[in-house]
C-alpha cells in the first residue's frame, strides 16, 4: 500500500542528495575558496523540503514536499502532494511551477498539476498563485486551479508556527479546498468542499530534520458533504498522525 | 628622540611582541600541546617579504579541519612595517583556488589594494603576486583575503606600522590581539544554511514562555503593542546576530578560550594592546575586568585618549587601548560575541601561573524600536527629525532629480555637522530584496549600539561611541563637503538578499567620485543588523560635530535603523569598493567606487 509513497520517497531522496552534494562534506574544502569574491555572482541554489511525511491513524498518510533550483528571484519548483485515509488515496499530485519572487514576502507561481488516476482518470490542471508570508508570520499559499472542461478550483493552506521553545514547534495547519461545479465522481462540491485543521507538536532534533505527533481533522462541507453521506461515508474524521520534516 | 624612542621600543617588544611570546613562556612548546592551534604567528619585519598561502590540518574544536594559512600560520604573521618605506610582498599562491591579499585600512594604489576583479584578477592558483607600495601612515591594520569566504577559514593577519614620528603616548609592552572566529563548517556550508534558513544559527528566539512573561508584567494590551510592529514586517527583535556560538569559536590570536592567549607584563608598566577584528560574521564587546582600557587610536590613527570600560568592535576596526594593570594579578581579556553566544578570552598577567576568572556573559540583547527605524524621541532628536521633515516637504517638490543615485548638492550642513538633507528611499529600494525601509532613523554617532545602551546604568561600564572619537591632529582637509551621497543599506533577512538602495552589486552602476573632490558619504541603514561598511582607498572621516578634530576611520559601523556620515577626500584615482564587512552579505552589499 505504501509503494506510491516509498516511490516519491526515493525520487525526493535522490534530489536531495544532488542537492545536497557539495556541501555536505566540510573537510573536502576545495569548494569552500572558490572565488567569488571577484563575481560577485549568486550560484543557483538546489533545496528540497519535506513538509511532512506521516503516517495517520486510520490506515492513511500523507507526504508533501518540494525540490526547488533557482537564483535569486526566478526558482523552478516540483511539488509533490500526496494523501490518503482509509486506504483510498485522496490526492496524488505531483506539480510543475515556475515561482518568482514579486515582494518582500510573496512569491507569484505559474505552473501545472497533475492528478494520478483518482479514482479513474488522471487531470491535468494549469495552476496560478501566490505563496508567502502574511503579517504576522502566517505562511500562506493560494492557487487557483483551472482543469480540462472547463473545471475550477482554488486552493487555500495557511501554517503558523508558534515556538514553545528553542527546540519545541507547535504548527497549526490548515487546508480549505474549492470547487467550481459539483464533480460527483471526485467527490468534491461546488464552493468549499473540503477543510483540513491540524497541529503537530514538532522537536527540532537538528535544524534539518523534526519529527513530530498531532492531530488531524478533515470535514467535507456543503454539496460534497451530501455525496460522501450517500455513499454511505462519514463526512467527518479526527485521526492522529505520526511524522516527519526534513529539509536539506 | 627619534633614534632612542626606537630602541627602546624595539628592545623591549623583540622579548614579548607577538603570538609566540605567551606560548613561549607558558612553556607550552605547541607540538607538545594537545590543543595548540598552530604554529604561533610570528613577526616578520623589514620591507621585503614572502607570504605564502596555504592550508594545513588544524584542530581547535576536537576535530580536525583544514585552515588557511599564510607561511603556514593561522592568523598569517604580523607584518611589521615602518612609515616612510617602500614594502615588497611577493604572495605566492599554493591553494587549487584563486586567492588575494587585501591590506585592509592601508592607504595604496588603487592596484596594489588587492580587490579581486577591480584592482587586479586576484592571485591564480600557483602564482606569485608582487605588491609594492610606499607606506604614508603609521597604525594598526590587518590583512585579509578577500576571495570568496577565504577569509572566514583563516586567511588573516596582523599588520604594525610603526611611526617615523615619536607616538604621543608611552607604553613598555606591546602585544596584537586578533579576534576572529572560527567554524569547524565550510564556509559553503554556513552561507547555504543562512539562504534556506537564515534563523539557522540563531537560538535566541522568541518563545510563547517570553509572551507569557511578558504579559504577565506588561499586560495584553502592552504587549500587543510592543510586538506589533516586528510582528507586522515579519522581523525579530531577536535577530542579533547570523552566525553564532552555535558554530563558532572564538579566537584571539588563534587561541581558543581554552588555550588561552597569554601576555605577560610587570607592574605599573603600560601594556599597549592593538585590537583588531578580524572575524568574518562577529562584533565583539571587548574589556578587561578590572582594568581602565585608554583608547589612543581607532583604525590605526591616532586619537585623543578616552578611557572607557568596554569597547564594541565591528569587523574590520582596530583599537589600541593601554592598559596600566598595577599588581601581578592576572586579568582577563574577554571578548564576548554581540549576541552573547560566545567569547573570546586571553589573559594578561603579571605571573604566568595565574589566570583571571572568566566573567560571566552580559544579558542578551533585544532590539527596539530604534533598531527598526523608528528612533526614540529624545528633544534632540526631535527638533532634528522637524529639520528633516521640513526639509523633505519643501524640497522634495524639486528634488528627486537631483537625488537620483541619492546625491545631494547645495544647502549642505557644515563640515563635521553630518547631513542635515532629508532622507529619501529610492524606488530601487522597494523590490523583493528589501523588507524593511527606516523611516525616521536617528544619527547613529553617539549610539553605543545594540545591547550595550545601557551598560552605564545596568553594569556601571562606561561604553566607547563613535562621539567620544578625536582625532589628536587637525583634520587635513578643511573644506566643506561639495555634494552628499545618500546611501540605503538594504536586505531581505528571510530571504538572506543583501543590497544598496535595494540593487545588488551586480545590477549597480559605480559610484562615480570626482578627483579631488570633499564629498560626504551618509549611510542609511535600513536593516535591523548593524553593518561595518568598509571602504578602501580613502579615510572616512567620521562627523562627530567637531569639524577641526574629525576621526579617520576605514571601517564604520552603521547602527541598525540608523545613519551616519562620514567625509571623504577623494585624492586617489583607481577602482574602489564600499561593502559590508560581514562576509556573507558581501556579495550583495557591495558597490565599486570608481574616481574618475
Amino acid at each position: 500500500m505504501f509503494k506510491n509513497i516509498s516511490g516519491i520517497a526515493a525520487t525526493l531522496w535522490l534530489l536531495a542528495a544532488q542537492a545536497s552534494y557539495g556541501q555536505s562534506e566540510p573537510q573536502h574544502q576545495h569548494h569552500s575558496y572558490q572565488s567569488s569574491g571577484e563575481d560577485n555572482e549568486e550560484e543557483p541554489m538546489a533545496e528540497v523540503s519535506l513538509d511532512y511525511v506521516e503516517l495517520r491513524g486510520d490506515n492513511g498518510g500523507e507526504i508533501e514536499g518540494d525540490f526547488s533550483y533557482g537564483g535569486e528571484q526566478n526558482k523552478f519548483v516540483a511539488e509533490v502532494d500526496y494523501e490518503r485515509s482509509s486506504g483510498e488515496i485522496e490526492k496524488n499530485e505531483l506539480w510543475a511551477l515556475y515561482s518568482r519572487a514579486i515582494s518582500a514576502n510573496w512569491n507569484f507561481l505559474i505552473g501545472i498539476r497533475h492528478d494520478f488516476n483518482l479514482e479513474t482518470t488522471s487531470r491535468n490542471w494549469a495552476a496560478v498563485g501566490i505563496t508567502g508570508e502574511s503579517p504576522y508570520k502566517f505562511e500562506m499559499d493560494a492557487v487557483f486551479f483551472y482543469g480540462e472542461h472547463g473545471s475550477t478550483a482554488f486552493r487555500l493552506e495557511g501554517e503558523y508556527e508558534i515556538k514553545l521553545a528553542q527546540d519545541w514547534n507547535l504548527v497549526p495547519r490548515i487546508e480549505l479546498n474549492f470547487f467550481g461545479q459539483n464533480d460527483e465522481a471526485r467527490g468534491s462540491g461546488s464552493g468549499l468542499s473540503e477543510a483540513e485543521v491540524g497541529f503537530r507538536l514538532m522537536y527540532e532534533v537538528t535544524r534539518k530534520f523534526s519529527p513530530y505527533i498531532g492531530v488531524h481533522y478533515e470535514r467535507e462541507v456543503g454539496n460534497a458533504a451530501d455525496f460522501a453521506r450517500e455513499e454511505g461515508e462519514d463526512v467527518d474524521s479526527t485521526v492522529w498522525v505520526l511524522g516527519f520534516r526534513a529539509w536539506f | 628622540m627619534k633614534d632612542s624612542f626606537r630602541t627602546d621600543a624595539v628592545s623591549r617588544r623583540t622579548f614579548v611582541t607577538g603570538l609566540g611570546a605567551g606560548a613561549l613562556l607558558l612553556g607550552l612548546p605547541h607540538s607538545s600541546h594537545p590543543n595548540s592551534p598552530t604554529a604561533s604567528a610570528t613577526t616578520l619585519r623589514g620591507n621585503h617579504f614572502d607570504l605564502s598561502i596555504g592550508y594545513r590540518q588544524v584542530n581547535l574544536t576536537g576535530r580536525e579541519r583544514q585552515a588557511l594559512t599564510i607561511n603556514g600560520s593561522l592568523p598569517g604573521p604580523i607584518l611589521r612595517w615602518r612609515e616612510g618605506e617602500t614594502v615588497t610582498l611577493n604572495v605566492h599562491n599554493q591553494l587549487p583556488d584563486k586567492s588575494s591579499l587585501h591590506w585592509h585600512g592601508v592607504r595604496v594604489p588603487s592596484d596594489m589594494d588587492g580587490e579581486p576583479g577591480l584592482s587586479f584578477s586576484g592571485i591564480q592558483p600557483g602564482q606569485t603576486f608582487r605588491y609594492r607600495f610606499p607606506l604614508r601612515q603609521s597604525g594598526t591594520y590587518w590583512y585579509h583575503s578577500q576571495s570568496g569566504f577565504q577569509q572566514q577559514l583563516g586567511l588573516i593577519g596582523a599588520i604594525v606600522i610603526d611611526p617615523i614620528s615619536p607616538e604621543p603616548f608611552s607604553y613598555e609592552r606591546d602585544y596584537v590581539v586578533v579576534l576572529s572566529d572560527w567554524s569547524d563548517e565550510s564556509p559553503q556550508t554556513i552561507y547555504t544554511h543562512l539562504k534556506k534558513d537564515p534563523d539557522y544559527y540563531n537560538r535566541q528566539q522568541r518563545t510563547a514562555t517570553d509572551l507569557w512573561r511578558e504579559v504577565r508584567t506588561k499586560g495584553v494590551a502592552r504587549t500587543w503593542r510592543d510586538r506589533h510592529q516586528w510582528n507586522w514586517k515579519q522581523l525579530s527583535d531577536r535577530n542579533i546576530s547570523q552566525v553564532t556560538g552555535e558554530t563558532y569559536t572564538y579566537l584571539i590570536n588563534g587561541h581558543t578560550p581554552d588555550t588561552n592567549w597569554t601576555a605577560l607584563f610587570k607592574p605599573g608598566e603600560r601594556v599597549r594592546l592593538r585590537l583588531i577584528n578580524a572575524a568574518s560574521m562577529t562584533l565583539f564587546d571587548l574589556r578587561i575586568p578590572g582594568l581602565k582600557m585608554k583608547v589612543v587610536a581607532a583604525d590605526g590613527q591616532n586619537v585623543e585618549p578616552v578611557s572607557v570600560d568596554e569597547i564594541r568592535i565591528g569587523s574590520g576596526e582596530t583599537y589600541d587601548i593601554i592598559v596600566e594593570p598595577e599588581s601581578e594579578q592576572a586579568y582577563s581579556i574577554f571578548a564576548q560575541s554581540m549576541d552573547r553566544s560566545g567569547y573570546a578570552r586571553g589573559t594578561l598577567t603579571g605571573d604566568i601561573r595565574l589566570s583571571a576568572e572568566i566573567p560571566a556573559m552580559d544579558h542578551r540583547p533585544v532590539l527596539t524600536r530604534q533598531d527598526l527605524g523608528l528612533g526614540r524621541k529624545t528633544e534632540e532628536t526631535d527638533t532634528h527629525f522637524k529639520t528633516t521633515q521640513t526639509a523633505h516637504t519643501e524640497k522634495h517638490s524639486y528634488l528627486p532629480d537631483a537625488t537620483e543615485g541619492g546625491w545631494f548638492y547645495g544647502n549642505l550642513a557644515a563640515a563635521g555637522l553630518g547631513s542635515n538633507s532629508p532622507i529619501i528611499h529610492q524606488p530601487s529600494e522597494s523590490g523583493f530584496r528589501v523588507d524593511h525601509r527606516a523611516l525616521t532613523p536617528a544619527n547613529g554617532i553617539s549610539d553605543p549600539g545594540v545591547g550595550l545602551r545601557n551598560h552605564k546604568h545596568r553594569y556601571n561600564r562606561r561604553v566607547l561611541t563613535y562621539s567620544d572619537l578625536r582625532s589628536n591632529k587637525p583634520t587635513q582637509d578643511q573644506r566643506e563637503p561639495q555634494r552628499e551621497l545618500q546611501l540605503h543599506l538594504t536586505g531581505n533577512y528571510e530571504r538572506y538578499l543583501w543590497s544598496i538602495n535595494g540593487e545588488k552589486f551586480r545590477d549597480a552602476s559605480p559610484l562615480l567620485f570626482r578627483h579631488q573632490e570633499r564629498l560626504r558619504i551618509t549611510l542609511v541603514n535600513d536593516t535591523t543588523l548593524p553593518q561595518p561598511m568598509h571602504l578602501h582607498g580613502f579615510w572616512s572621516e567620521l562627523e562627530t560635530g567637531d569639524g577641526e578634530y574629525l576621526p579617520r576611520k576605514h571601517t564604520v559601523i552603521a547602527q541598525p535603523g540608523s545613519s551616519i556620515s562620514y567625509l571623504v577626500s577623494a585624492d586617489t584615482y583607481g577602482r574602489w569598493a564600499l561593502h559590508s564587512q560581514m562576509l556573507y552579505q558581501r556579495p550583495g552589499m557591495y558597490r565599486e567606487v570608481r574616481i574618475v
